[in-house]
C-alpha cells in the first residue's frame, strides 16, 4: 500500500505543518533559511512571523492557508504544497501579496535589514506569469519521504485546476539551481527548465541556498 | 488634519525617489507598481512602510491588498488623515 489516507486542503489547524513545509522549502536542503536572513531575522522569529502571516488568511499567494493541499498519512500530515493561480483575484500579484504580509507582520527594523540585503537578493527572484498555477513550497516530512507524496500532491493541484474558466494552459515551478532532487521530480511531472536567474552578488550564497534559481513550466490540457 | 491631494502626491513622489532611486514616474492617478521600474515586492514592503511613517498613519492589512494604483493609495491616505468624528 502506497497511498496516502487523504489528500485534502489546507486548514487553520494545519499552520503549525505549513510552516515546517515553508521552512524546509526555503532552506532548500541547507542551514540557510533566505526569508529570515533577508530580514536580519532568527529562525525562530520568522517562525513565529510565518504562523502570524497564515493567520491573516490572505488568498491566493505562498502564505496562504488556501493554497496548500496536504496528505496525510497515518492521521497525521505527512506532506504539503502550494498552488494557485497568480492574479486571479484582481489584478495584485502575489509577490505584492506576500510582501504586504511581511511588511505588515515584520518590526520596522526588518524593513531596514532589507534595505541592507536587497541588492544581494534581487538577482534571484522570478516575476510569475499572470493566470499561471504556481507550484511552490514542495514538502515532504522526512519520515514519509519516498512514498511520492510530492507528486501526489502536485498531481492534485494539477488536477483541480482543470475546466478552470478562463482557462489554465500553463504550470510553473521555481528552484534552487543546485537542487537536482526537486528539479528531476518537476521533470518526471512534465515540467522543463524554461529560465535561469543568477545573482553574482557576493553575499547571496550566504544569505540564501543558492545564487541561482531555474524557472521551470509545463503546458496543462 | 486635511491634505490636497496634490501634496500627498508629493510627498509619495519622495518616498518612491528615495526607495527607487530614480524620479522616472509619472505620479497619474492610474499608475500602478508595474509601471514604475524598480517597484517590485522588495522595494515595495520598503514603500509602503516609508509612505506610514511619512503621514504618520498605520494601514491595515485588507486596505493595502485591495489597492490597485496610486489614486487608491491616495484616497486610502486621505481617509487615513480625515480625523474621527466626535
Amino acid at each position: 500500500m502506497n497511498n496516502p489516507d487523504t489528500i485534502r486542503k489546507a486548514t487553520g489547524e494545519d499552520i503549525p505543518f505549513l510552516v515546517e513545509a515553508v521552512v524546509s522549502a526555503e532552506k532548500s536542503g541547507t542551514p540557510r533559511f533566505g526569508l529570515a536572513n533577508t530580514f536580519g531575522l532568527s529562525e525562530a522569529e520568522m517562525r513565529g512571523a510565518l504562523t502570524s502571516m497564515f493567520k491573516e488568511e490572505v488568498d491566493h499567494c505562498e502564505i496562504s492557508v488556501s493554497s496548500f493541499l496536504i496528505a496525510e498519512w497515518g492521521g497525521v500530515p505527512a506532506a504539503a504544497v502550494a498552488g494557485w493561480v497568480e492574479g486571479a483575484d484582481g489584478e495584485v500579484p502575489s509577490a505584492l501579496l506576500k510582501a504586504n504580509l511581511l511588511g505588515y507582520t515584520l518590526p520596522g527594523s526588518s524593513m531596514l535589514e532589507l534595505a541592507r540585503r536587497a541588492s544581494a537578493i534581487e538577482g534571484v527572484r522570478i516575476e510569475r506569469m499572470r493566470g499561471a498555477l504556481q507550484i511552490e513550497y514542495v514538502h515532504v516530512d522526512e519520515r514519509f519521504r519516498g512514498r511520492r507524496l510530492g507528486i501526489r500532491l502536485i498531481e492534485a493541484h494539477l488536477v483541480a485546476i482543470l475546466g478552470s474558466v478562463p482557462p489554465v494552459t500553463r504550470a510553473q515551478v521555481q528552484a534552487f539551481a543546485d537542487n537536482r532532487a526537486a528539479i528531476s521530480l518537476y521533470e518526471k511531472l512534465g515540467f522543463a527548465v524554461v529560465g535561469t536567474c543568477t545573482s553574482d552578488h557576493p553575499d547571496t550564497s550566504s544569505l540564501l541556498p543558492h545564487h541561482s534559481k531555474v524557472l521551470m513550466e509545463r503546458p496543462l490540457p | 488634519m486635511t491634505m490636497r491631494p496634490e501634496e500627498i502626491k508629493d510627498r509619495i513622489r519622495t518616498v518612491l525617489t528615495a526607495v527607487l532611486g530614480h524620479t522616472n514616474f509619472s505620479m497619474e492617478d492610474g499608475m500602478t507598481a508595474a509601471d514604475v521600474k524598480g517597484w517590485d515586492s522588495l522595494t515595495h514592503m520598503q514603500i509602503i512602510t516609508r509612505v506610514e511613517k511619512e503621514f504618520a498613519v498605520r494601514f491595515k492589512l485588507k486596505e493595502i491588498n485591495k489597492l490597485k494604483n496610486m489614486g487608491s493609495l491616495v484616497e486610502l491616505i486621505t481617509s487615513k488623515l480625515i480625523p474621527d468624528q466626535p
